[in-house]
């Protein structure tokens, strides 16, 4: 209701402060303000729907929910801290790790189920706490900090498999390949997860203290927020994403191989943006994290079917992350 | 470089505006709007926020282009105005804001993007220097043109940015409240280069609040009130009250508004503060129940330090603070805000607000552990307790949900006054509390801070208008080197004694 309320307010009113433009531009960067890419991703559809016969069906499109959803709930983390005003791209490699280590540990050195499944979860704990912690604690920059750590994660994965690929441990595969009401796990985890992550980020103290840090550090401070606390906490919550969204990619893989994981460092935080959150803190809501997943899995999945090589929907995917970022920083531009 | 012809200042049309009108979606921003310079006069431009000032810089400037009318500079119609173009007819405009570069020397930002070059092609340096320090002679202030920006005052580099409009050939300098962040000295020499100006013919727009300014630089004044034009006058013939009339439309009986209020208990205590880097040294005071303490000084000399000390933002290094007789550590913000302290930065926008948040959630934003459970938000209550002081505070805004960014600077400042409300402080620390809103917002300030002490709260006011402090203050501290240098009562005192403490202390923006 209040979201609502809110954009309603926004798009009316930033045409006051605006520079005069033609009235379909107008029309146009209203709508990308309030409700913008969720068009886009509807657009996409439609028009993939057009250019090919097969495109719009259930089948097809429950498929790209499928390969979206890792992505998805790997941007709903990264989406706390962009919001909160830092970076994450050490996800790819965190989720890397934690899927390596889920399936070699119940391989190769026999362990429990529940036990190589903490230690997943806790490859997420521990590399968002030393993000956080150093990043805060010495005020070094997230981008560096993170793609440091995406390193360190990687090297590890690298070091922990070599060439060898651990097959699936069987109870992750109900998570990863299973189906309820014909549904298939990942999207309802994946949806599980953008309930509970909008609850946090729109009716909790911390969800609020996430849109305060991000757009304004020191005010947030003066008013009392323990920044560094919190953002330590967003990075955390980052990490824990990443782990829990290895736990389901595994169970989608016959096997994990050192590579896995590779990737998303990019496309989760470019999901995310590419959805409207901003990059610059401040702005951004779980949605945006789900829409953007779903617009690069369309994308991919149109030009697969479209029978165009594989590299095209690179290309396709890197305009798209452009256009985004330009769209966000003339939206920051013309508010600041 | 300046009025090669021998022409008389006030003969010669600069800038010929006529029949300006603007309108954005929902507001008609200028209506009908005739504005016009001419050489060698310093132009006031008056009103309150949102009655059209920057709408009307921003057309001048080529920003916006107007619905209707039509722009002669020198004499030339111009259809369409656009910043370039602007900026080749010898329009700049300066900005609170500076476009300068810190860590390149005065000379390089006047000629950046323009070196003179030498005929190898490489950058004159020599030339560079030997213009800059040409066109700073002109203003009568000799600089060292090889010093970094970032190490010479504000008020130089203000000049800087004057200077820069000069070496462009400009016409037609504009002034975006020039005097905002500079000390007494400062704007004294940024007046003596506007008077330089004149004297080489430009036309110089000069937007002030501070009605001391504008009678003390400006030849004439235009007053814009809801995007018309009130009236175009000789300030010769005006008298403060009449512009201020002009402004507000009706006639303000003052320009402070002040409660006799019984002081009660001592609420708070400064016991020997020193903090870390001595920009305050051994400061003690106390502060009563129902009083407004001023604390004055010049840049540097620890006065706006002392309230960051008390806002728990600089920790002090030794020194006690007692609040109700009871010592407090505050080690940070969060430390003062339990202690019943809430503090208005002087920079409302990168400190006292989140810009992207709604009103509401600014206010709430200190106490939401207090008004949810479980980390939860209480939607409800936060409505209530934000719609309370929204009301009460009268808060012009579309609703609670707006975003703060888009409220005026008046507005900006009573949801911080509110946030602090909510939180129940007891001590509210104010730095310059009406820097930059308008005459009517200002008195709206000054009844809001007369009814928060007369309700048994205290205040403590930074401010470098002197003659702020003397009309609102109970008691006023003079700060020098970190120092309390005297303690004044504004009724036993004149505002000239007390500048001659503040002004007393070593001056370190000279070079």
């Amino acid at each position: 209701m209040n979201e609502q309320a809110n954009n309603a307010t926004r798009g009316g009113l930033t045409s006051t402060e605006g520079v005069s433009r033609h009235p379909v531009i107008e029309f146009i960067t209203r709508f990308v303000r309030t409700q913008g890419m969720l068009l886009v991703l509807l657009l996409l559809i439609l028009v993939l729907s057009l250019l090919h016969p097969r495109f719009f069906s259930p089948r097809n499109l429950t498929n790209i929910a499928l390969q979206s959803s890792v992505t998805a709930i790997v941007a709903m983390g990264v989406t706390y801290v962009l919001i909160s005003g830092g970076i994450d791209l050490s996800v790819g490699s965190v989720v890397g790790l934690s899927a390596v280590l889920l399936a070699g540990l119940t391989q190769f050195s026999g362990w429990s189920e529940w036990s190589a499944l903490l230690v997943a979860l806790s490859v997420g704990l521990v590399f968002g706490t030393i993000n956080g912690l150093i990043i805060t604690r010495l005020k070094v920059d997230s981008i560096v900090v993170t793609l440091g750590t995406w390193y360190i994660a990687r090297g590890l994965v690298q070091l922990y498999v070599g060439d060898k690929t651990p097959t699936t441990p069987p109870f992750t595969e109900f998570l990863g390949s299973g189906r309820v009401y014909d549904i298939p796990m990942p999207i309802l985890i994946a949806v599980g997860f953008w309930i509970v992550s909008h609850f946090i980020l729109t009716r909790t103290n911390l969800g609020r203290y996430c849109f305060a840090i991000g757009g304004n550090e020191k005010a947030a401070r003066l008013s009392g927020v323990n920044v560094e606390r919190y953002r330590t906490i967003f990075f955390i919550m980052c990490g824990l994403y990443a782990s829990m969204a290895a736990i389901v990619m595994t169970g989608r893989l016959f096997a994990v191989e050192a590579g896995a994981g590779g990737g998303l460092e990019f496309a989760a935080p470019a999901a995310a943006v590419v959805g409207g959150t901003s990059l610059y803190g401040g702005r951004g809501s779980m949605s945006n994290a789900v829409v953007g997943a779903l617009i690069m899995g369309v994308i991919a999945n149109g030009l697969n079917l479209l029978t165009t090589s594989f590299y095209w929907q690179q290309v396709a995917v890197g305009a798209v992350i452009i256009l985004a970022v330009s769209v966000d920083t003339l939206r920051r531009r013309r508010t600041t | 470089m300046a009025g090669a012809q021998s022409v008389t200042p006030t003969d010669v049309l600069l800038v010929e505006m006529r029949g300006i009108s603007k309108s954005f979606p929902g507001v008609r921003a200028l209506d009908n709007v005739d504005f016009e310079l001419r050489a060698g006069e310093v132009h006031c431009l008056l009103g309150e926020n949102g009655a059209g000032k920057s709408t009307l810089i921003k057309i001048l400037t080529g920003v916006y282009s107007p619905d209707a009318g039509e722009i002669r500079i020198q004499g030339q119609r111009i259809p369409h105005l656009t910043p370039h173009l602007a900026q080749q007819r010898g329009i700049s405009a300066i900005y609170q804001d500076f476009d300068l570069v810190p860590s390149l020397s005065i000379a390089e930002n006047v000629f950046l993007g323009r070196e003179p070059l030498t005929a190898y092609g490489s950058v004159n340096r020599d030339e560079m220097r030997a213009q800059t320090r040409v066109l700073f002679e002109g203003l009568d202030i000799k600089v060292n043109p090889d010093a970094l920006l970032s190490s010479v005052g504000v008020g130089l580099q203000q000049l800087t940015e004057i200077v820069k409009a000069l070496s462009r050939n400009s016409k037609i300098v504009i002034m975006d409240e020039p005097t905002t962040s500079l000390n007494q000295v400062e704007v004294q020499r940024l007046f003596a280069a506007v008077r330089a100006l004149k004297e080489q013919n430009i036309a110089v727009v000069y937007i002030s609040h501070r009605m001391q300014e504008v009678f003390g630089i400006g030849d004439r004044a235009t007053v814009l009130r809801d995007g018309r034009i009130v009236g175009t006058e000789e300030l010769e013939e005006l008298t403060t009250e009449d512009l201020v009339a002009m402004m507000v439309g009706r006639k303000l009986q003052e320009r402070y508004y002040k409660e006799v209020v019984t002081p009660g208990d001592t609420v708070l205590e400064l016991s020997d503060i020193t903090t870390a880097d001595y920009v305050v040294r051994g400061v003690s005071f106390r502060l009563r129940r129902g009083e407004i303490l001023g604390v004055a000084g010049l840049r540097r000399s620890g006065f706006k330090e002392v309230l960051r000390v008390m806002a728990g933002v600089v920790p002090p290094k030794t020194g006690t603070v007692k609040i109700n007789d009871k010592p407090v550590s505050l080690l940070t913000p969060r430390d003062a805000i339990e202690a019943g302290i809430g503090y208005l930065p002087e920079d409302r926008k990168t400190e006292g607000l989140v810009l992207s948040l709604a009103v509401k959630n600014n206010i709430v934003l200190p106490i939401l552990p207090r008004l949810g459970r479980w980390g939860l938000t209480n939607a409800g209550r936060e409505k209530e307790t934000a719609g309370h002081y929204v009301r009460d505070l009268e808060i012009r805004t579309p609703s609670m949900y707006q975003e703060t960014e888009f409220l005026s600077g008046g507005n900006q400042q009573k949801v911080i006054m509110a946030k602090w409300l909510a939180s129940h402080s007891q001590v509210l620390l104010f730095d310059e509390p009406t820097q930059g809103i308008d005459v009517g917002a200002k008195i709206e300030m000054y009844k809001l801070i007369a009814r928060f002490v007369r309700e048994g709260g205290a205040l403590v006011m930074v401010s470098s208008e002197i003659a702020e402090l003397m009309s609102i203050c109970d008691r006023i501290l003079v700060m020098r080197d970190g120092k309390i240098a005297g303690e004044f009562e504004p009724g036993t005192t004149t505002e000239e004694q007390v500048l001659q403490v503040v002004a007393s202390s070593t001056d370190t923006t000279h070079e």
